[in-house]
């Protein structure tokens, strides 16, 4: 392979949670990986993803979107956060997000993020974010819109290494 | 280092009617499968399945399609592992994809992503993403990829099956 894919952590819920934070990210990486598999407790909804604890109105992305009917497109601007599962979804229904945060150590560039993802019988995502700060990501959290993370959600991290 | 090459397949001569891996033991986290491959469908491409531990029963999903002129979804009882060049594809194209499946050993339902596209240098080609679900609580332990019109993949098709660990690196905390 070009490039080399390194396990930074990894977590699986043993209980409910609203958020899950990867923190200390050595900026030794080119890219970051996130994958996700689990679900959402009753009312959460989404999947959503934030860097260096900004919960500000900083986040952009455009989607689209497959339900096995019909292909939609849609975005969002100056949100506080990247949904990953930009559609409602109901409770437990199992979710699986890969998503690719490129150049993330860099000072010098806007963050963007590459995402696919999908939940089990109801939407096939493909999702473009932007985190509009030329800041360093050092932090990674990803947490349920309300509502919490379901245990047994497993959530990964990886560093990309340059070929 | 958290990708581990398991295997790898080139086809030779006269062709093969599936792509096998056999055996794979349970030791990853989750698996990925990248390929690239051609079949002698009389099509500019081919659609590449995906069965698991023998089984085409219990699998579904969901594809978000585009072909250069319109975008589709749709609901399927199979699994789509991407997009091959069909016989009548620009000569010396394959069509490339990967297969991603997550937690492949645990005793919950296999959910997996697949992307890919049937390379062509000409009108008719086309960009594949599917969501995909094993309804199984069997570990995974063998995986095939197969033409769904029961054509043969032709000679130089390639793939290779990834396992990938989870670990962890001093420094990065998790909370």
């Amino acid at each position: 392979m070009a490039s080399a894919q390194v396990a930074l952590a990894t977590t699986t819920l043993g209980s409910a949670a609203s958020t899950v934070t990867f923190s200390s990210i050595p900026a030794t990486y080119r890219d970051l990986r996130l994958v996700i598999q689990g679900s959402l407790s009753a009312g959460s909804n989404y999947f959503k993803l934030n860097f260096n604890g900004d919960g500000g109105a900083n986040y952009n992305y455009v989607f689209m979107r497959g339900d096995g009917t019909s292909a939609t497109s849609g975005s969002s601007s100056n949100d506080v956060s990247i949904y990953q599962t930009p559609s409602s979804i109901g409770s437990g229904v199992n979710t699986m997000i890969t998503a690719d945060i490129f150049d993330y150590g860099q000072t010098d560039k806007h963050k963007s993020t590459l995402t696919r993802s999908h939940s089990d019988g109801v939407y096939v995502w493909a999702i473009a974010g932007r985190w509009a700060s030329t800041s360093a990501i050092t932090s990674v959290a990803v947490a349920a819109y309300s509502g919490n993370l379901n245990s047994g959600t497993v959530i990964s991290l990886y560093g990309i290494v340059s070929a | 280092m958290a990708i581990t090459k398991i295997a790898e397949v080139t086809v030779g001569s006269g062709g093969v009617a599936s792509i096998d891996f056999t055996s794979i033991p349970g030791t990853y986290t989750d698996l990925m499968v990248v390929f690239g491959i051609r079949s002698g469908r009389a099509n500019h491409s081919d659609e590449v399945d995906i069965k698991f531990n023998g089984v085409t029963t219990n699998l579904s999903g969901r594809y978000l399609s585009g072909d250069g002129a319109s975008a589709g979804s749709g609901s399927v009882p199979v699994a789509f592992a991407g997009y091959s060049a069909g016989s009548t594809a620009t000569a010396n194209t394959f069509g490339n994809g990967q297969v991603y499946i997550p937690n492949y050993s645990g005793a919950t339902a296999k959910s997996f992503s697949a992307e890919g596209t049937g390379e062509n240098n000409a009108t008719n080609s086309s960009r594949l993403i599917f969501a995909g679900l094993w309804n199984s609580t069997a570990a995974i332990t063998s995986l095939s990829l197969y033409s769904d019109s029961a054509n043969t993949f032709q000679q130089y098709s390639t793939a290779t099956l990834y396992g990938i660990q989870k670990g962890s690196l001093a420094g990065v905390t998790v909370s």
